[in-house]
Parts: structure tokens; C-alpha cells; sequence
């Protein structure tokens, strides 16, 4: 299922994270999962902002982060090695371990149309 | 009123000052006029490391320091900061080799000055740094200085990124005023 | 002849390498250091050379205590001052001061440029100075040196004027006009 904001990437790794996720991807459980607050009181929107067409900011140093969205932000998906990175980064501050194979598949397609 | 030098004078006086004027004009020789080039940060650590916050110049903390910061990106200052073995091995290595090093002077190298034998994590914590902030530090006697308030730099050294910190660099009205 | 050649190489060396480190620290750290033993070199021949060297160059001909300073500037100022073929009372103070204020700030550079391990006392018993006391009295002594030489050009410059002879002329060619009626100490 390809969307509007698709990216040859995006669509390729979703594709791949298929095999391991035990459920079809819905974008409903990719916006789920994105806002849900964990019990540390984090969620990606910490940082992200409340609307991801607009830039957030870090939740320690204030940094400028540009736009989620790749409506907004041509760049968003175009980059393997970012989604990976970040992945590993963010979901482990948030949720304290990193995202699953269904987790990533949901906010990847969430994302592609956003 | 006519003063000749004696023979031992001018042997003496030749010598001495000679050597100490050859001494001089070989320093501008070896060393030159020109400033040292300007810093040029890594663009590959600029996105990995500067993302989140200010890409700090390696020249700022020591080697140590840095391996440590290296050691402990997964708890990054309560942050995750990990990456690819890959690019970890690259950043590390940049950072070693461009880290703030006693015996190499650089624009930083004031932070060496009594540099304990185990170096902190954190510049702000560099007995040079809380020197050189002695009269900030004094203004802001008794505000909560949590952890973070002089992590900015860029907030007061305007021209932070290009790793200036001279004081007539400052911004006007200096503080934490970007945010 | 009054300053002998010596002396007058001294004289613009020292100028010249003091000059050089006060105006060029940012990105030439090494070089700084570098004018800044010059300098201390220079000083410390120059100690030499007040004891062993031509007579206006030693410090017997002309060093004087403070008062004798003062009151030769209240008589210069008044215009009823003596002349002096070697140097004067005033200049003989600017000397001292200028001198004593230069070592101290490449001393404590010197002690500086350690805690940070470079230079010939790097790893040595300065190694745990407090390094702001060291940076304060480096960059204090080095602006007092600048303002010593400012004033010491206006008083060279006032002199001449003074005495109608342009004193910096024999700071190069090393003579001074013939007549003079100064006592020596």
C-alpha cells in the first residue's frame, strides 16, 4: 500500500519489516503508537511537537527539529541510514528498547501519508 | 664623551644579543605571521552529534573525556545518542585526533589550565571553563544553574560554530535570550 | 657616542618583540610564546649588559631613587630642568618600571603557557598555579607595558621638545648633541 508522501524508501522498508510484523500495518496504529505517552511520561511528540507539519523542538536543549512530515519536509523518508538511526535513537528513549518490526511498519505507512 | 666598547664588551654584547635576536626572528620564521586556519568541524560529526544540540569543537574537551562520552552515547547525557558501529568509529577517531591536548596550543587550549587527572564529561565542568565564566558564574550567584543553563553556547557566542569564543564575539545583552 | 650600538639594537628589539606578542595572540599561540621569551631574553641581556656595558648603559650611571624622579619632572615641566647626556632621572624611573613590568608579564606567561603543557616550564612545579591569579596578572602587566610605552613615547616627544633636540635620533645613530649640564647622580 503505497501513499501520497511514499518515498522509494519508505515503501521498500515497510515492505521489509512485513515478514517480521504479526499484523497488516494501519495508519491508526502508526498514529497510536507515535502519541501514546509512556509511563515516563515520553512520547515522540515530546520532541516533535504536537503537529508534525510544523518543527518542534529538543525537550532538553531547545533544539530546532525541522518538520516530521515529508508533506512539509521533502527530506523526511529519503534516507535508510536516518530511519535506522533515529529508530534506534528515539525508541529507546522513549519506550526504553527499540521499536519492533510491527511498530516501525505502522509509523512508516502513518508517516507516508502525513 | 666618546665611548668606545672595549673588546670584551663586544664579544660579550655580539654573543648574547646576537643569539637572543636570532632566538627571535627564528620563532617568526618557524611559526610565520598568518593565524592558524580556521576551524572546520567534521560535516559527518555536525549531523551526528549536532542534531540535538551545538556541535561542540573537539578542541574543547580532552581525549578522555570524549572516549567517555563515546563509551556512554546509549545514556547521552539522558538522552540516546547510539549509532552504527561504523560511524561511532569515525566520530571517535575525529575526536581523538582534534581533542583539546596539553602541550598543543590551539584557541582553546585556556581549558587546559589545572586540568584535573581525570578529566570531566562535561566542558562545563572544566576548571578552565568555570575560569573563564568566572564573572557569569558571579552574576548568577544563587539562580538555579540546572545542568544545561551554559550548554549553549551558541546562545552567547554568536559565532559558536565557527568556534570563536573571544569575548568581543559576544552577543549584546548576552544570555540565554535565542530560545 | 652616548647609547652604544648594543643598547640601541636592545632598544628596538625589545620594542619591536613586545609589540609583536601584544598584537598577535588570537590563532598564534606560538608565536606569541615564542616573542614572549624574546622578550624575557631580551630583559634579562639587558640586565647583563647595565653592568657590564658602555657607561650610559649601566644602571650606576643613572638609577636613581623615586623622589629624584619626581622632582626632575616637576623641573621638566616647569622648563627649569637640567640636561642630561645619558639618561635622565624620569627616563631612568620609565626604565625600571619598563623593564620590571615586561619580565613580569612573559614570567607569568611563561607560568601560564605551563598549565596548559607547552613551553619550558610545562610539567614542572607550576603545574598547579591557579590558572585565573596567572591569567589576571598576565593580561594586567601586559596592558601596564603598553601604557608604560605610551607614556614613555609622550615623554620622549615632550623632552625633545623640551631640550629642542629630537631625542629619538640618538636612540638610532647612537649621538647626542654636544652641551649638557645634568650632574650624574
Amino acid at each position: 500500500m503505497s501513499l501520497v508522501y511514499a518515498t522509494v524508501i519508505s515503501d521498500v522498508m515497510i515492505e521489509e519489516y512485513k515478514s517480521e510484523a504479526a499484523r497488516p500495518f494501519t495508519i491508526e496504529a502508526g498514529f497510536e503508537t507515535w502519541t501514546a505517552v509512556q509511563p515516563n511520561g515520553r512520547s515522540c511528540n515530546t520532541c516533535h511537537g504536537e503537529s508534525l507539519r510544523i518543527a518542534g523542538s529538543h525537550q532538553k536543549t531547545g533544539k530546532r527539529i525541522e518538520a516530521m512530515a515529508p508533506s512539509v519536509n521533502p527530506d523526511r523518508l529519503t534516507s535508510r541510514k536516518k530511519i535506522n538511526k533515529w529508530f534506534l535513537r528515539n525508541c529507546k528513549w522513549t519506550y526504553g528498547r527499540e521499536c519492533t518490526a510491527q511498530e516501525k511498519g505502522d509509523i512508516l505507512l502513518w508517516l507516508s501519508q502525513l | 664623551m666618546d665611548e668606545h666598547l672595549n673588546k670584551t664588551q663586544r664579544v660579550i654584547g655580539s654573543g648574547l644579543l646576537g643569539t637572543v635576536l636570532l632566538f627571535g626572528v627564528g620563532g617568526i620564521v618557524v611559526y610565520g605571521l598568518e593565524a592558524e586556519p580556521a576551524y572546520q568541524p567534521d560535516a559527518l560529526y555536525v549531523e551526528e552529534c549536532g542534531a540535538c544540540h551545538y556541535a561542540y569543537p573537539p578542541g574543547l574537551l580532552p581525549a578522555a573525556s570524549w572516549a567517555g562520552i563515546m563509551r556512554g552515547l546509549e545514556d547521552h547525557f539522558e538522552d540516546n545518542a547510539e549509532t552504527d558501529d561504523e560511524t561511532a568509529a569515525y566520530v571517535s577517531k575525529y575526536l581523538a585526533e582534534n581533542a583539546l591536548q596539553l602541550g598543543r596550543p590551539s584557541k582553546w587550549s585556556m581549558l587546559l589550565r589545572n586540568m584535573p587527572t581525570e578529566p570531566p564529561l562535561r566542558i562545563t565542568d572544566l576548571p578552565g571553563f568555570v575560569q573563564a565564566h568566572e564573572s557569569e558564574l558571579e552574576l548568577l550567584e544563587g539562580v538555579d544553574l540546572s545542568v544545561g543553563f551554559f550548554s549553549p553556547c551558541e546562545d552567547c557566542h554568536r559565532q559558536a560554530d565557527q568556534g570563536l569564543f573571544d569575548k568581543e564575539l559576544l552577543s549584546k545583552g548576552y544570555g540565554p535570550t535565542s530560545r | 657616542m652616548v647609547w652604544d650600538l648594543f643598547l640601541r639594537i636592545f632598544h628596538w628589539s625589545l620594542a619591536f618583540f613586545f609589540l609583536l606578542a601584544y598584537f598577535l595572540v588570537t590563532d598564534r599561540l606560538r608565536l606569541h610564546a615564542h616573542a614572549g621569551y624574546t622578550v624575557a631574553l631580551l630583559v634579562l641581556f639587558r640586565v647583563l649588559w647595565g653592568v657590564i656595558g658602555s657607561r650610559q648603559a649601566r644602571f650606576v650611571d643613572f638609577v636613581v631613587w623615586p623622589w629624584k624622579s619626581i622632582r626632575y619632572l616637576v623641573l621638566l615641566l616647569r622648563g627649569r630642568a637640567n640636561s642630561y647626556l645619558g639618561h635622565n632621572p624620569a627616563g631612568a624611573a620609565m626604565i625600571v618600571a619598563l623593564l620590571a613590568c615586561v619580565l613580569l608579564t612573559s614570567l607569568s606567561g611563561v607560568a601560564l603557557f605551563a598549565l596548559e603543557g607547552s613551553g619550558p616550564l610545562a610539567n614542572t612545579f607550576v603545574a598547579n598555579w591557579p590558572g585565573d591569579l596567572l591569567a589576571g596578572v598576565h593580561e594586567f602587566s601586559a596592558n601596564l607595558s603598553l601604557a608604560l610605552v605610551v607614556i614613555h613615547v609622550i615623554g620622549v616627544v615632550y623632552s625633545s621638545y623640551i631640550y629642542q633636540e629630537n631625542l629619538i635620533k640618538p636612540m638610532i645613530t647612537g649621538k647626542k648633541k654636544e652641551t649638557f649640564d645634568g650632574e650624574p647622580p
